[in-house]
């Protein structure tokens, strides 16, 4: 994402040089460049008019809240979108993941159990089911990353084969141990605390308690994680490499098939993370839990300038991708839209984010 | 003083299904000379190239790197054991930064896996001092000219200590003065003991830098001798097979009255800026420059596939818009693209497809049925005025030659019936004999009344083939020249004036 200030000041001027067609297509180019963050601005400021409780403390710490559960599976997604691909699978990865470790961290004591026989939940358990659903996370990353990088599938093709056959995991699962198909529900508290258990709590004037739950500081250690990761690894070099000529990646000696098995199996594991954290925020997991997440993912990763073009992208985006997204979700919802009505404005922002976005990469003639 | 052998490759040979593209070709480059290669389209030179870095598998023959035998399997272990290329079609990773494509592949890395930026920025600009070039490492690729892009592939090349370096085409798209840098930069690297080959079509060029010439003719080696030995004369006789007795066919064409004229033609993405000139009917207009310099962008403006700024078209006295290639084809424009492959033909069509795609408003019957009777005639009298050899009219396009497909599409413009034809790099690609056919084809056209606009790289064609030349460079129209009497030199020296 370019940064429009800096632009703007590199083009002065150019700007002073330009005759009237130029000039004209300058000022069309430059509102349409950044035509997201106008809107975007011009929709904050409508909402917080019409329902004052929008940008109220209380308000501001669940978009925060709802923005730190959906941050890993952008930041993961991401790197699949820089090599040029895209992952379907994700959203049922988190659905799987998601059952998985809330089954196994069911509350001991209650009486209808999924596995019956456990042992007590400790520190030790805890990471170990959270290795668990990021190994789970990552074989399934793994297999679409395979199959993209040995056989040239397009990601597109492979991930909605094993968005699919994910599916039919989750259905699998849900009917074990005579569940048939019951939510899996009553997490132990242990999970939650862990999770969705206030890390900071604090009163408004007004005297409502507001807290910020734990996995906020997890969304930022992962962003950090990730921004090391994509900026001074070779692995995170080579990602970018690949995304951008992958021809020139191979003729340098660069491991194409590993660099691309790695980024899919790396996205697999942080929906393994994602459906960790999304077990616990939601507590009562259904067989649909995780469904199109990961559409929003995309969306986010779109409108924070990480193109299907391949090659470019930043972490600093794709976490403003994610805020721009939840706050226009929030603030539908504030200005009492319809929620069928959302389904539809989804949707052409996301068409309009998109065409903005490969209007910056046209050449044009 | 005996130089000794760098590389040495003896008797390739390499088999392709039906073809011998290699037959038992030997090459001997020494340490400190800079060896041409050279050979009409076709002849082996790219091939043996490939089999030298792994990307073909030789059939038989040997390849020795001082005196140790190599059998390279991909560019990457040509690269680590010092064996270089220089493509002519630079594959780099466009939206990454100069320093990260110099060490893609091998990152200089802290702790196994933490890329150690500052040791590569160091280690960047040491090269880069010690060849004279002149560029920021941070710098983003896809924003710099390709003169230095090029720059960034040598000093790699250069970075992993590489004994031989190929350079394939280096030239095509560099003005004089970068091309001066370029061999200021090759001679430095011959004077440090390095082996050189040096893939190039201009006689000029590698008559100045090389010491010995190889030349290639139909997967055969034919001779290689020190360049001083060698007139240019000598190396066309060679490449070709046979004295060419005319390159070009006779001027028979007589321009007429003025037909088209273009004013003040800019465009609104490219630097094309206030073009005009005027064509006579049954006329030859060439367009010299070097690439880049707003040629095909001045076709492309005109036929209307780049966005016009300002500027008006008349054709005999008549306004044409052009806003668009249809519009254009109803004004009577035809364009033959550059990339043939890219923008020319539909490859996995056959030829009547191919021949009609342009004109099958002709073949309409009750409105929408496509009759195929009179696409079978039309495509007929294509390949008959053309003289296109092909099996038949089912024959996908791919499977033709060059030239013949160039005829494929020269015909499918014609059945569209047009008085201005904009040819762009028509000959490219095409050997010797069938560049002949269609220069004859050009000048039929020509004294049919027709007018040509015709852009190349290949000044002596222009010369030879046009009645006057209109040199553009920097996207301005630099001057204009008659061919009957105009020199190369003269063209060059119109086609830096804005560079």
């Amino acid at each position: 994402m370019a940064n429009p200030l800096k632009s703007m000041q590199r083009t002065r001027e150019e700007y002073r040089s330009m005759d009237r067609l130029d000039r004209r297509r300058f000022w069309s180019d430059s509102i349409l460049n950044n035509a997201l963050y106008i809107l975007m601005f011009v929709f904050v400021v409508y909402t917080a008019i019409k329902n004052k409780n929008f940008l109220a403390p209380g308000s501001i710490v669940n978009i925060l809240s709802l923005v730190a559960a959906s941050l890993p599976m952008a930041l993961g997604i991401a790197g699949c979108i820089v090599l040029t691909g895209t992952d379907l699978s994700g959203g049922r990865v988190v659905g799987l993941t998601s059952a998985i470790a809330g089954a196994l961290l069911q509350d001991r004591t209650i009486s209808r159990k999924f596995f019956s026989s456990l042992p007590e939940i400790t520190g030790g358990w805890i990471l170990l089911t959270i290795l668990c659903v990021v190994l789970i996370g990552a074989i399934i990353g793994m297999v679409n990353g395979f199959f993209v990088a040995k056989f040239s599938l397009h990601p597109f093709i492979v991930t909605l084969a094993t968005q699919l056959i994910t599916y039919g995991l989750i259905l699998i699962f849900f009917m074990l141990n005579d569940n048939n198909g019951q939510p899996v529900s009553g997490l132990s508290q242990e999970y939650k605390n862990v999770i969705s258990a206030p890390m900071i709590q604090f009163t408004t004037k007004s005297g409502a308690p507001i807290s910020i739950p734990w996995y906020v500081l997890y969304a930022v250690i992962f962003v950090f994680i990730m921004w090391f990761i994509w900026n001074k690894t070779s692995f995170g070099k080579n990602m970018f490499a690949v995304g951008s000529n992958a021809d020139a990646a191979r003729v340098s000696g660069v491991n194409v098939f590993w660099t691309t098995v790695l980024v899919h199996t790396l996205a697999g594991a942080m929906y393994g993370v994602t459906g960790f954290i999304e077990g616990a925020r939601i507590s009562s997991i259904t067989q649909s839990a995780g469904l199109n997440y990961e559409c929003d993912a995309i969306a986010a990763c779109v409108i924070g300038g990480v193109s299907f073009v391949g090659g470019t992208g930043k972490i600093s985006g794709i976490v403003l991708g994610v805020f721009i997204l939840r706050i226009i979700f929030v603030a539908l919802s504030m200005l009492g839209i319809n929620a069928n009505m959302q389904y539809i404005i989804k949707g052409a922002i996301i068409l309009a984010a998109c065409s903005l976005d490969m209007r910056k990469y046209l050449v044009r003639k | 003083m005996e130089q000794t052998v760098l590389l040495q490759m003896k008797d390739i040979t390499k088999n392709f299904p039906g073809v011998k593209a290699l037959d038992k070709v030997s090459l001997e480059v020494k340490a400190g000379t800079v060896h041409a290669l050279m050979g009409e389209n076709g002849a082996g030179k790219s091939t043996l190239m490939k089999c030298l870095f792994g990307i073909y598998n030789k059939d038989s023959g040997h390849i020795y790197l001082e005196g140790r035998e190599i059998n390279f399997s991909s560019s990457k272990e040509a690269l680590n054991n010092g064996v270089a290329m220089v493509h002519q079609e630079l594959n780099q990773a466009l939206k990454r930064s100069v320093m990260d494509n110099l060490w893609l592949g091998r990152y200089p890395k802290t702790a196994g896996f933490v890329v150690n930026e500052k040791k590569m920025y160091h280690d960047t600009v040491e090269i880069f001092n010690e060849l004279g070039i002149d560029v920021d490492p941070h710098r983003i690729m896809s924003t710099m000219p390709v003169s230095q892009r090029q720059m960034v592939e040598i000093a790699k090349a250069v970075s992993y200590h590489s004994k031989i370096i190929v350079f394939d085409e280096p030239t095509s798209s560099l003005t004089e003065e970068e091309v001066e840098h370029l061999f200021r930069i090759i001679n430095m690297l011959r004077d440090r003991g390095l082996g050189i080959i040096y893939i190039s079509h201009k006689m000029a060029e590698i008559k100045r830098i090389s010491d010995e010439i190889t030349i290639m003719r139909d997967g055969q080696h034919i001779a290689t001798k020190p360049a001083a030995e060698l007139e240019m004369n000598d190396i066309i006789r060679l490449m070709v097979g046979r004295e060419l007795g005319n390159q070009f066919p006779e001027k028979t064409n007589k321009p007429g009255e003025t037909y088209l004229e273009v004013k003040n033609l800019s465009g609104m993405y490219n630097q094309l800026h206030d073009v005009s000139f005027t064509a006579r009917r049954g006329e030859i207009l060439g367009l010299a420059g070097l690439d880049g310099s707003g040629r095909t962008e001045t076709l492309e403006t005109i036929f209307g596939v780049a966005t016009r700024k300002t500027g008006t078209i008349l054709l005999g006295g008549r306004e044409c818009k052009n806003k668009n290639p249809r519009q254009s084809i109803k004004n009577r424009f035809a364009l033959l693209t550059e990339e043939r492959r890219a923008t020319g033909i539909f490859s996995i069509l056959n030829i009547r497809e191919n021949t009609v795609i342009s004109s099958l408003k002709k073949h309409k019957r009750f409105g929408f049925v496509l009759s195929s009777k009179s696409m079978k005639a039309d495509t007929q009298w294509s390949i008959d005025a053309m003289h296109t050899k092909t099996p038949s009219q089912e024959t996908k396009i791919r499977a033709l030659s060059g030239g013949n497909q160039q005829k494929v599409i020269i015909g499918r413009w014609l059945l569209t019936d047009p008085e201005v034809l904009l040819l762009d790099e028509p000959t490219r690609g095409i050997d010797v004999g069938a560049k002949y056919e269609i220069y004859q084809l050009i000048l039929d056209l020509a004294n049919r009344g027709k007018t040509v606009l015709m852009v190349s790289s290949e000044m002596p064609e222009l010369l030879g083939v046009c009645d006057r030349i209109l040199v553009m460079s920097g996207g301005q129209l630099a001057g204009e020249v008659d061919a009957k009497t105009a020199t190369q030199e003269d063209i060059m020296r119109l086609a830096a004036k804005y560079v």
